[in-house]
């Protein structure tokens, strides 16, 4: 068979010159750069992307400031400690994170993994990964507990959790927490004790699986037992998901035996006038907390 | 289970006389009568949806019996007119009605303690929409000379939007041998619970809806069934 080369290349020279093909490669040129482009944000280290970043954050209700220039980061599996006496913003400042509504941020940003939450709504937050273990979870009377629950999952997952699926995972956190199967049925935390509503907030993390948990004063209202089982979950909890971070809010250094912080905050007059390291628990505990005055400011994270 | 649609204004009447269940659904005006012979316990189940009607019911019990009273209307304008005779020695009576209406809802009640040891346990909830209008007339009364009975009356009415919500509990008692009980609330779900419930990312819309679910259901003493009815209707119709 005698190869017709010049027929070959008659028609290689067509193929190229038609606009298709020319199209086809630059298509092609944009497609590899496009790619390469979004592996290298893929791949590129989080850098200094906190977890949360509180930037200069100023909080008003009714006219009064009652949070002066906040500044806060929290990296991916840190565990923090907001401390002071009561009546300085510690709780405040967790609703200000979950964004209650009655307070006005009139200065400053809230940043969750790199994104400003400020302008989200409390679901919204809270789906982001957020949640805030409540000082006083509330009684909802004719709400159960059981369907609370279940609209949460479902509304995190975006789909109806099956009843099943629901019961599976509702057995195995009430069993860890030495819960009262009960209670699963009754109206939300109505007749439950102390112990009991902050159980339930701690099978609510378990459930809802998020990122940053917020205690707000976790020990009040716990008898020491309970205490330490509900410590145990939550260090469970976080030892199982690695990207989780803590943040707790006390007056007492009790709690910080059973959840080691990696670093301590001190709030005093809507400010934080003081940070470090875990070894400032012990002169809390002896000395309390009137040493550190707005003067004391030394470092702020 | 003894089914009944009342869709006339003609007298209507039931007698107890076992301890069955009536399931009346109402769709028009109308006229009924319940008696509760001695020593039986009757159930009864009153519903009706996106109805009109002006209506009056009587219920007669006799010595030791006790009647169970389940209600629930969504989007009804109606007058609705209810007296209830303790006429038994011992008679009871427990009544839990539960509402959802956008409209004028006028309902006057009458609790007549007419002998001794008879107990009245009144329990109202509404949930008021829009420029709905609701009215609560409640009076219960004991004459001197009836003995150890026990009255309450407890009204809740939730209000969303520009509502006229009135109650106006009376009680009108002249036997000092009595236990005596009222409370009645208009307001709004509170802001803390809707925070609560969407800081475990439900929706805001979701939130109410569980809220107006927990307020009309609790109210409510109804088997598995019933109660999946009733849910059905607020989730497909309340908007």
């Amino acid at each position: 068979m005698i190869m017709r080369w010049d027929i070959l290349f008659k028609w290689l020279g067509r193929l190229l010159n038609y606009k298709y093909i020319s199209n086809l490669l630059t298509l092609s040129c944009f497609f590899y750069w496009l790619l390469l482009v979004i592996s290298v944000i893929i791949l590129l280290p989080r850098g200094d992307i906190m977890k949360l970043e509180i930037k200069n954050l100023c909080v008003e209700v009714d006219g009064k400031i009652i949070l002066d220039n906040i500044n806060l980061s929290i990296g991916d599996s840190e565990i923090h400690a907001i401390m002071g006496p009561n009546g300085v913003g510690k709780s405040t400042l967790s609703r200000v994170i979950m964004g209650d509504s009655r307070y006005k941020v009139i200065r400053g940003d809230i940043l969750f993994d790199g994104k400003s939450i400020l302008k989200l709504p409390v679901n919204e937050r809270s789906k982001m990964g957020i949640f805030l273990a409540m000082q006083y979870p509330l009684e909802i009377d004719g709400v159960s507990n059981q369907d609370f629950l279940r609209t949460a999952i479902s509304n995190k997952d975006n789909k109806r959790i099956g009843l099943y699926d629901f019961i599976k995972k509702c057995e195995s956190g009430i069993n860890d927490l030495s819960m009262n199967k009960e209670l699963i049925h009754r109206s939300l935390n109505v007749g439950f004790s102390g112990g009991e509503k902050k159980k339930n907030e701690v099978l609510q993390i378990k459930l809802l699986e998020p990122t940053l948990i917020i205690l707000d004063e976790l020990d009040s209202g716990l008898d020491v037992d309970s205490l330490k089982i509900v410590c145990k979950n939550i260090n469970d909890y976080i030892n199982t998901h690695k990207e989780t971070s803590l943040i707790i809010i006390t007056h007492y250094p009790m709690i910080l035996n059973y959840l080691k912080p990696n670093y301590v905050h001190i709030i005093n007059n809507k400010k934080i006038v003081k940070t470090a390291d875990a070894n400032i628990i012990d002169d809390i505990e002896k000395n309390g907390y009137s040493k550190y005055t707005d003067n004391s400011i030394d470092k702020v994270m | 289970m003894n089914k009944i649609i009342i869709d006339n204004d003609k007298l209507s009447e039931i007698i107890v006389d076992n301890s069955d269940d009536y399931d009346i659904e109402i769709v028009s005006d109308f006229n009924l009568k319940v008696s509760v012979i001695d020593n039986v316990i009757g159930n009864i189940y009153i519903h009706s949806i996106n109805s009109n009607y002006n209506g009056t019911i009587d219920y007669y019990l006799n010595d030791n019996s006790k009647l169970y009273v389940n209600k629930f209307s969504f989007n009804d304008c109606c007058n609705v007119i209810e007296n209830i005779y303790l006429n038994g020695i011992n008679s009871y009576i427990k009544y839990n009605f539960s509402s959802i209406s956008s409209y004028n809802n006028n309902y006057k009640m009458k609790i007549l303690h007419n002998n001794n040891g008879t107990c009245s346990y009144i329990f109202n909830r509404c949930i008021g929409n829009d420029k709905a209008e609701v009215v609560f007339d409640i009076d219960s009364i004991l004459e001197q000379g009836n003995t150890s009975c026990i009255m309450d009356q407890n009204t809740k009415i939730m209000c969303f939007g520009d509502v006229n919500a009135k109650i106006r509990p009376n009680m009108y008692i002249d036997e000092e041998d009595v236990e005596a009980r009222h409370g009645s609330v208009i307001g709004r779900f509170s802001d803390d619970d809707i925070f609560y419930i969407m800081s475990r990312g439900i929706s805001y819309k979701d939130a109410v809806m569980l809220l107006i679910r927990g307020f009309i259901l609790s109210n409510l003493n109804l088997d598995d069934e019933r109660k999946k009815e009733v849910i059905d209707i607020i989730n497909n119709n309340y908007k």
